[in-house]
Formats: structure tokens, sequence, C-alpha cells
């Protein structure tokens, strides 16, 4: 018991440390670069493209952080991390913010040492089956072998809802998303169920992709976003805004090819955002142009989004509920005023 | 009357039947020799021809070989190589610097001349070569890889105790006369104990540091001014309590190490006290080159970097822990066998994810060592255990008399190891060894969990790519990989059968 009391005592001591480190903005200042955990390769989120640049929705976050702090959307340091390893390297102070398709819940929020800091991609758990098994809904299962990936929230989704509907199943369980789809595509199992995004990015990988089906239940809420170290409030309010300032871009008709037309408008709403107008870059303690060199440097939500995961893409994402609250989606950024 | 037929000359050798030479002879004594061998030579038939056909269709005859991702999407039933081309700079060096590669060119050409002229067995000045590939070589690629600015450092108030020290310690050892060695105990002692009380109070009054006037004069948070206090002391401290000559040397030369490793560790920036940081003359800069930190390293670059390293450390490390594990002091071989036990305990992921997540947590905040050093020296400490415990397989191996006779000889403990049992009992064990080599070659691509994008990482990452996700893809980057470690392995492994061919003295049975 003793034991157990000296080994909490020193984690309090550990994360204490960690925290008295509060200026993490003072900290990516002096470093002249932020540095940003994202994953280990997630199609259209985080991947190195042939030049060997990291680019993604996720990526693109960060980079917006770095145009926003450092006035360059270029100076990021970009950490690969597990899904195992991600909260820890934040906690450790690895890295400073974390943009790696990391799912929003009370506990990650709470328990974790971390702070989400919005939602940059509104995600939910799809299943795949094939065209040939004429299922029309996730509700026929039963009975099904279904091919996930170990070690994520995924894996205990899909064992609450089929609970929930007195439904039997049996899991057939990898590490890596590939290996999954293989054994999907090989009939080793029925269903394959993950994200939708991922679906999406997985099914041009399938031997005949026009031979499966994506089930219309959605059996989970997936609100992926950044997050940063609890109790550095500063560094949290300017990821946040960061991301506001992508979506009300968007809102304000702001994009990279007219940002600097923009910077003339009218508008109040874009004058303050763009820091013609008001103090929001310096009660961030950042410049009066943080807003500008985002949209400039990395582009309006809309824009990354197309860019990365967008219709034109492979992945061919459709907006849907990503879409902004005016037309039709739920992506509703407070103002900046 | 018949004439007799005397043959007076030797009839020539009928040549051997047909069936036992050339192609067919081969055969029959090979493959058909018995119902058994015929079923597995049909067997084995059966089984290339079922397999060997679609290999080879897959990999070379249908395979993608120009055009891009489009060609490989409409071709999804075979390998598509152009995908490994167009990623075949980050295959090797990672998020290298684009501008700075011919520093990674240099060094592995560096490399592979130095093994190749290693390997050939005429190559003048081979000894040389060897010495330099093991000692000048890791201390230039590091140079080279990481860039930045190397020459002389600060010459500060701190070096230059750092350098006197030794030497009034060294004046110290050879005075034979050194009836004052109680004193300078006392007066050490006096002097820690003071450090000590400094240290305690600074701690319980809340401070950090002890100022006077504008200047630090004891810091709380430098390490090293706790232990530049301790080692002197400490080192002394045995020098008042051991009378002999001999002794008195080893613990001299104890001293002048740990000095070398203070004055390294301020030539690589690590914290000094700031009292002593004083600048009396700049430094300067000898070499001067982009800096790219190890958080670009990659690739197969990353993996040599690694794999090198463990190798070129664990042998030594590995010789020096088995011999400590055998050896009569307690103390030594109590430190080497827990060493040793604690290492193999441990997964090497445990190692590099404790090194890489959890070691932050626990330090100081602002002191940070680097991502991939801090890997480097798990890997090498982790082989080590393993590598001392294939030695000292070896060194059982080697018969009592062979050490009575050294000792018999007269040879020290050291003269004997290196004459006698170390160079009988690496040979034996040079399968062990080289079976190690490979097991860390390959358990370098556990660096990814801990971000650090080896070969498998850098093709696992580029997978990923959604302009690249046509179905083959995957397959072909895997095939890649394999096939590189494949090389790479198996020529180890054939070095090593040469090496035990060569060294076979006859005592195989």
């Amino acid at each position: 018991m003793k034991f157990k009391t000296l080994l909490a005592a020193g984690a309090a001591i550990a994360f204490s440390t960690t925290m008295a480190s509060a200026a993490t903005l003072d900290d990516v200042k002096a470093a002249g670069k932020i540095k940003c955990g994202v994953s280990q390769g997630l199609p259209g989120f985080s991947n190195p493209d042939d030049e060997g640049n990291w680019s993604g929705l996720d990526v693109a976050f960060c980079r917006a952080m770095a145009a926003a702090v450092l006035g360059d959307s270029n100076a990021v340091e970009f950490t690969p991390l597990s899904a195992k390893v991600r909260f820890t390297a934040l906690q450790s102070g690895e890295i400073d913010v974390l943009s790696r398709n990391t799912t929003w819940t009370a506990t990650r929020d709470n328990s974790l040492g971390l702070e989400f800091v919005g939602v940059n991609y509104y995600d939910g758990q799809g299943f795949m089956v094939r065209k040939d098994l004429g299922v029309k809904s996730a509700t026929e299962l039963s009975g099904a072998a279904v091919c996930t990936n170990t070690g994520t929230t995924t894996e205990l989704n899909v064992a609450d809802y089929f609970r929930a509907q007195g439904m039997d199943y049996t899991v057939v369980a990898f590490e890596k998303a590939d290996e999954v789809v293989a054994a999907y595509d090989a009939g080793r199992c029925d269903v394959y169920t993950t994200d939708r995004s991922g679906l999406a990015a997985q099914r041009v990988k399938l031997a005949d992709p026009e031979a499966h089906v994506v089930l219309p239940e959605i059996i989970s809420k997936e609100p992926l976003g950044p997050a940063v170290r609890h109790g550095d409030n500063q560094w949290g309010d300017i990821a946040r805004w960061t991301l506001n300032a992508m979506i009300n871009a968007e809102e304000l008709g702001i994009t990279s090819a007219n940002v600097d037309e923009m910077k003339g408008s009218d508008n109040p709403s874009i004058k303050r955002l763009l820091g013609t107008e008001g103090s929001v870059g310096a009660d961030l303690g950042l410049g009066a142009d943080w807003a500008y060199n985002i949209v400039k440097q990395v582009g309006n939500y809309g824009e990354v989004y197309d860019a990365t995961v967008g219709p034109n893409t492979p992945l061919k994402l459709d907006r849907g509920v990503n879409a902004l609250w005016t037309q039709g989606g739920i992506l509703y950024a407070a103002p900046v005023r | 009357m018949s004439k007799a037929y005397v043959n007076d000359e030797r009839h020539p050798d009928l040549p051997p039947p047909a069936s036992t030479v050339g192609a067919v002879g081969w055969m029959r004594e090979h493959l058909f020799s018995s119902p058994a061998n015929i079923l597995m030579t049909v067997v084995s038939i059966g089984l290339l021809a079922y397999v060997v056909p679609p290999m080879v269709s897959w990999l070379f005859t249908s395979a993608v070989w120009s055009g891009g991702a489009d060609a490989c999407r409409a071709n999804p039933d075979a390998a598509c190589w152009t995908f490994v081309g167009a990623r075949f700079d980050q295959f090797v060096y990672g998020f290298y610097e684009k501008t700075e590669r011919w520093r990674v060119d240099i060094m592995l050409i560096l490399l592979f001349a130095g093994i190749a002229a290693l390997v050939y067995e005429k190559t003048p000045g081979r000894k040389w070569i060897g010495m330099f590939m093991l000692i000048g070589y890791p201390i230039l690629s590091w140079i080279m890889l990481l860039g930045g600015d190397w020459g002389t450092p600060n010459i500060s108030l701190y070096n230059v105790i750092v350098v006197l020290l030794p030497i009034v310690g060294i004046a110290l050892l050879s005075y034979d006369r050194l009836p004052s060695a109680r004193t300078i105990g006392i007066v050490l002692t006096a002097f820690y104990l003071l450090a000590i009380a400094l240290l305690l109070g600074l701690t319980a009054a809340g401070k950090t540091e002890l100022w006077i006037g504008s200047t630090v004069i004891y810091s709380l948070v430098r390490l090293d001014t706790i232990i530049i206090t301790l080692i002197p002391f400490l080192g002394l401290f045995a020098l008042t309590k051991s009378g002999e000559m001999e002794r008195r040397g080893t613990i001299g030369i104890a001293m002048l190490v740990v000095f070398a490793i203070l004055v390294l560790g301020f030539f690589f920036d690590l914290p000094a006290p700031s009292s002593l940081d004083m600048t009396l003359v700049d430094r300067v800069v000898v070499v001067s080159m982009v800096e790219v930190p190890t958080k670009q390293w990659g690739g197969f670059m990353l993996t040599l970097v690694i794999a090198l390293t463990g190798i070129v450390a664990s042998l030594p490390l590995g010789v020096l822990l088995a011999l400590g594990r055998r050896s009569n002091m307690p103390a030594i071989r109590v430190l080497c066998v827990v060493f040793i036990e604690f290492w193999r305990g441990v997964p090497l992921i445990t190692v590099l994810f404790m090194a890489s997540v959890m070691l932050p947590l626990f330090l100081p905040p602002g002191v940070s060592f680097d991502q991939l050093l801090r890997a480097l020296i798990g890997v090498a400490l982790f082989s080590a255990a393993y590598m001392a415990e294939v030695v000292r397989g070896g060194l059982q191996a080697i018969p009592k008399g062979q050490y009575e006779g050294a000792d018999s000889l007269g040879l020290t403990y050291w003269q004997k190891m290196r004459l006698i049992i170390l160079p009988q009992a690496l040979k034996i064990v040079i399968p062990g060894i080289v079976n190690t080599f490979i097991g860390l070659f390959k358990d370098t691509t556990l660096v990814l969990i801990i971000g650090l994008f080896d070969l498998l990482g850098a093709v696992q990452a580029s997978i990923a790519d959604p302009n690249w996700n046509a179905k083959s893809v995957a397959y072909t980057g895997y095939v890649f990989t394999a096939f590189v470690f494949w090389v790479c392995c198996y020529g180890m492994s054939q070095y090593s059968r040469y090496l035990e061919r060569k060294l076979h003295t006859g005592h195989k049975r």
C-alpha cells in the first residue's frame, strides 16, 4: 500500500513538473517551430507525399498553427505517433499539439491530462459488407465475423452495438489497417468495420470495390480533433482559435486566393478576423495577422478539406456533416469579435 | 599351336556406367536414390511449379515498371515497382533534408568501401582500416549526418578547472610520499558536506540557486554540480583508503576517465554549473554544415545507424559483461549479473518506450536528450546483455586447462584473456554472435513505435498516401522491405560462415 502511495506521489510530481513548464507559446517561439504529433500514416489525414512532405487534414491544422504563431506554415516538426504512445508523448512535452485523428471522449479529456480544442472532422463508425450477402442493414448481421483493428475504440463500439442489439458475432482483429483489409478481401470475415472515413479510404484497395457496400448505420460518434496539454490555457486558446479561424474563413468566403483583396473588405467580421480591426491577435499573444497567415499559407477549412479528403481526392469523402452549418452540416465556429 | 596372347599394356580404364555420371548420375544419386527421396523430389518440384510461375509473373513479367499510380490501379494483381521508384529516396533517407543528402551518400559509400576493404583479406593496412571503421567512422558519421557547427568549445572557467583538476590529481598521485592524503580526505569531506548543506538549505528555503551579487554560485538543477563535487571526493577518499601504488594508479585512471567525460559533456553542451560558465575564449568553429535534426533521419539510413551502433557497441560491452559475470570479484559479478538479467528480462519495446516516452516525465523540465540517442543507448545496452550471454557460452566451453596453462605462464588476467581465452572463445561463438547481430538488425524496426521511421516505417507511411491507393502498393512495399532485409541478413550470415571456415583449426567434429 505504502509503495503505491509513493508511486502515486512520484507520478504526481512527474506530471506537475510538466505542467509547471506551462508557457508552451514561449517555448515554441524560442524553438522557432511547433512540435506536432501526427499518425504514422493515415490516408488523407496525415501521410507523407511523394516529395517527402507531410500532408493531410490533421497535418494542415498543425501548419495553420505554425502560420498563426510563427508566421511560417513550414515551421512544424512532425512526430509520427502510434495510437498507444500519442497521449504520453503529449503529456511528456515531446510534442506541443496532438493532431492525430483522435476521438474526443470524456475520459481522454478529463483524466489524461490533455484538452481537446475542437473537432476538425466528424466521423462515425460504419460497416462494410459484400453486396452479394444481400444485407441491407446492420441489424441483419447476427452471427457475422467482424474484421477490425485492435486497441482502438472501434473494437469496443462493435461489442456495445452487438450486445445492445442482442446479436452474436465473432471478432477477427488485426494490428494494422492493411492486414484488416487483406483479411476482409480474402473472405476471412463478413463485415469490415472502422470509421467511415477509413472505410472510404480502404475500399479502393479491395479487389473489386464495386462489390461492396457501406451500410447506412453509424454506430458511434467519433468527433476527431486536435488536443493540447491540460493547464496551459493560452496555448489551448491559440489552438482552438486556429481551428475556429479556418472554419470562420470559409464561412466568410475568405480563401488563400482572395485573402489579400479581402483585407480591404468593409465587412467588420472579415476585418476583425484578418486583424485590420480589433485586437483578437494581440489577445491571443499573437500578431494581428495571425488569421491572415493561416488562410494565406494553409487555406480555409473547405480548401483544406477538398485538397486532402474531399470528393476530388482518391478518398472521395463528401462533406456530409462536416459541411458548414449554413450548408446543412454541423460545422459551427464561434464568431471572432 | 596358337600364339599365346599376352597383353603388354594396361587396359585403359573403362568409363563409369553412364547411369552414374553426369546429370543423370547426379540426379539418380541425389534426387531419386530411394522411394522416400523420389516422393520428396516429386512433391518439391510440384510445389515449385505451383509457386514459382505466379511469383515470377507477379514480381516481374506482369509487374508495373513504368507509369504512375494509375498504371498500378489498372493492374492490381501484379507488383507496383513504380511506387518503390517514386518513393525510393524516402525509403533510403526518410525525411532527411534534400539538399544535404550528399552527406548520407558519402557516409554510405565510405561504409560499403570500408566493409569491402575489410572483407577482402589482401587490402593493405587492413588493421588501420578496421580501427577507423570501429572508432573513427561512427564519430565521423555522427558529425556528417547531424551537421551543425563543430569545433573547439568555448574556453571557460569550467573548462580550465576540468582540465587542471586531473593534472593536479596526477601530480598528487605521482608524488610518492603522500602522507597528507588523510588531510585531503578530511578537507574534501568538509567541502562535500558543505555542498550537501547548501543543497539541503536551498531546498528547504524553496530556492534553486544561491546568489552572491549577480553571480550564481550554486545551482540546484545542475546535476553535474553535484557530480563534479562528488567524483574527486570519492576518488581521493579511495586514495586515502588505499596505500598501494598500483591501486592508486587505477583510481587515478578512473578519475581521468570521469574528467574526460566531463570535458566531452561540455563539448556536447550538457548543462554546466552556471557560475563556472564564464567564457574566457570564444569557440572556434572548424566545420559548419546545415544541421539536420535526428527527427528527420529515416529510412534505410536510420536502420543502418541503429543496427551498426548496436553491433559496434554490443560486442565489446558484451565481452566485458561476460568476463565480469565470471569474475572472482563479487561486486563486479553481482553488478554484471544484475545488469544482464535486467536487460534480458524486459522486452525491447519496453526499453524503447521507457526511453522515449517515460524518461522525459522524470527529468527536470528543460532537460532533454535526443530521441534517437535515447533509442541508440537502449538498443546498445539491450543487445550487449544478449551478447554477454553468447560470449559467456564461449568462455565456458574453453577447457580449464587453458586457463591454468595461461596462469602457469605467469600471464596477468588481461593478458590471459586477450591472448589465450578470448581468441578461442570468440571463435567458437561466431554463429551465436552473428545470430545476435541479425536479430538486432531486424529488431531495429521496433523503433517505429517511438516515432522514428526506419525502412519499414518509411514504407508503411508511404503506403498510406491516398494518391497511391492501389491494391498492390502495400504488397510491393513489404516485398521490397523484406528483400532489403534479406540481403543484409544473408550477407552477414554468409560472412560468418566464411569466417568460421577460415578460423577453423581442426577442432571441428
